[in-house]
């Protein structure tokens, strides 16, 4: 790839460029003087930094003005309960659980009993403007949250909790656009249709990669090594993979089973040791299907957590079936791993139909030992769930 | 530029001392680390913009939007970068803007004594592939080619590898030609 300096076009945009941009002196020094007036009547951000209180660590300072936002914006989370000890942590390394949906976002505090999970008791706000926010990911420190705004697609870094957001990237295609930190906090991946950039935390881009034509890359997930990048895939067909490619966008490659035309991959999350890529498989069908378990229809799980090696396609059994066989539709489920690889988390949007059964809506809890799958509640509209790091 | 020469005993200390006490408060500061940038940026703003109003009101707000955020600057040596990224940004955010308040067909506008000539029409016709590019593409053809820099100091403005800056080049000079193309 060669770039001439002398190519005839660029002599001529130089030259078309320097007429559009003549301006006077005069209004350069006006404009000079207005900035600096402004300055001096705009307060700085965060002088000598914010003070940074870890929720994780002090759950409680916020929790009133939050049960007061969660009434406000008619969260219903809502189960039972009085003040518990600490958001949901499942082991030493899991910080709380964050949840978005489309009436803002904020975590989702879960009282615990003998380190098991109980019940939820609300939403305490982290960004306090009621954006929807349809991509988050955590700073490896968990004291920043990236988010995408998904109406504008707009991409943000915030300070938890506290922080003024700063605005690092926006996407052009607004489709699914997603953000991923890397496991040195030093970057952050946004992608954007069949485009990835690594922006460091200022919003620096550091270096880009362009996928296949014809594919989108959404929902990226870091390695913890920070080797590779997994992601979803959506071909102009609609189907949904997971694939990993390395951060420089070399050894691009599928590694959940190849495209299944009644499945579609979801939220890709990496084991801790960077092994195994879990995900979320969901049933694909047009309506509502018949209830397998009444005698009907097939007995294809609608959300199923699924693990494959990053290696190859060794695709692993079903680890779990969330929400059993339904008549229903699910929309938009999301799917988080406990950072110690402890739990899942499983959001669902289950809409019975009919005399739909069995379907349960809302947080589910699956203890990655024994698969064991505990409902904690209702969750908000469109629910998307990350898991923080302990900070 | 008067006003920088007028600056000169500040403008010649170094940047890194200039942002922290940019950082620390200090306006004065703040104006000798705008100064020199000023006349670079408007030429930015308005090279993507294509309108002298547009131009200013977008540099005033990426210079307030910096001496606001100063204290998130981690590292001072990248503030060109980030000044750089702040424009783009904004001047996105007023290519948005304008685009949701109305489009004017260029049939449409009346323009004062129009220049008939083969270099005239063929100057229109670039500029207006140039505005058919994204921010990023426009961005680095004007740091290559209205600014004149080289690769090396377009990947200091830009904050990213040399090698990255060629490539993207590379990209945007062939979205430029295609534009064109699709024009012809």
């Amino acid at each position: 790839m060669t770039i001439p300096d002398q190519h005839p076009i660029d002599a001529r945009l130089a030259e078309a460029l320097r007429e559009r941009t003549r301006v006077a002196d005069a209004e350069l020094d006006q404009l000079w003087r207005t900035i600096v007036r402004a300055a001096e009547t705009h307060p700085q951000r965060g002088a000598g930094r914010w003070p940074v209180v870890h929720l994780g660590r002090r759950p409680w300072l916020l929790a009133a003005a939050a049960l007061l936002a969660v009434g406000a914006v008619g969260m219903t989370l809502l189960m039972a309960g009085g003040p518990g000890p600490d958001p949901l942590s499942v082991g030493p390394h899991n910080g709380p659980i964050y949840v978005t949906g489309d009436v803002g976002e904020g975590w989702l505090t879960v009282d615990l009993a003998d380190g098991a999970v109980e019940r939820a008791r609300g939403m305490e706000h982290v960004i306090a403007n009621g954006q929807r926010l349809s991509d988050t990911s955590w700073s490896p420190d968990g004291s920043r949250l990236a988010y995408v705004v998904g109406d504008v697609g707009d991409v943000f870094v915030v300070d938890i909790p506290g922080g003024s957001p700063v605005r690092i990237a926006d996407c052009v295609a607004l489709y699914r656009c997603g953000v991923a930190w890397s496991p040195d906090g030093t970057r952050i991946a946004v992608s954007d249709g069949g485009r990835v950039d690594l922006v460091d935390p200022d919003g620096l881009v550091e270096a880009s990669f362009r996928i296949d034509a014809g594919r989108h890359v959404t929902q990226p997930a870091w390695s913890p090594a920070g080797d590779w990048i997994a992601y979803v895939s959506i071909t102009a067909s609609d189907d949904w993979a997971v694939w990993a490619i390395r951060p420089d966008g070399t050894d691009d490659h599928q590694v959940s089973a190849a495209a299944e035309p009644g499945m579609i991959a979801l939220d890709p999350a990496w084991s801790p040791d960077g092994t195994r890529v879990f995900y979320l498989g969901q049933a694909r069908h047009a309506g509502p299907r018949p209830n397998a378990a009444r005698g009907g229809g097939d007995d294809t799980p609608d959300l199923q957590v699924l693990s494959v090696a990053v290696s190859g396609r060794e695709e692993e059994p079903v680890l779990v079936d969330v929400v059993g066989r339904c008549w229903c539709i699910n929309f938009g489920p999301s799917f988080a791993v406990a950072p110690d690889g402890s739990a899942f988390l499983v959001a669902t949007q289950a809409m019975p139909v009919a005399d739909g059964v069995g379907a349960q809506d809302g947080l589910f809890l699956i203890d990655a030992g024994t698969l064991e799958a505990r409902f904690l509640g209702p969750g908000p509209v469109n629910s998307r769930v990350t898991w923080a790091p302990r900070p | 530029m008067e006003l920088i020469e007028d600056l000169g005993e500040v403008v010649g200390s170094s940047d890194d001392g200039l942002i922290a006490r940019a950082r620390a408060g200090d306006t004065e500061a703040f104006g000798a680390l705008v100064a020199p940038r000023l006349a670079r940026s408007v030429r930015m703003a308005q090279a993507i913009l294509a309108s002298e109003a547009d131009a200013l009101d977008v540099v005033q707000e990426t210079f307030l939007s910096v001496w606001v955020h100063l204290a998130d600057l981690r590292d001072p040596s990248r503030f060109d970068a980030w000044l750089n990224q702040t424009l783009a940004n904004r001047s996105r955010d007023a290519l948005r803007r304008r685009s949701r308040v109305r489009e004017i067909p260029v049939e449409d506008v009346d323009v004062a004594r129009p220049d008939p000539s083969i270099a005239s029409l063929e100057r229109t016709a670039l500029l207006a592939a140039f505005d058919r590019l994204s921010v990023p593409d426009r961005q680095i053809l004007v740091l290559r080619h209205l600014e004149g820099l080289s690769t090396e100091q377009v990947a200091g403005r830009l904050g990213i590898p040399v090698g990255t800056v060629k490539s993207r080049m590379y990209a945007a000079r062939r979205a430029l030609e295609r534009a064109l193309e699709t024009q012809r």
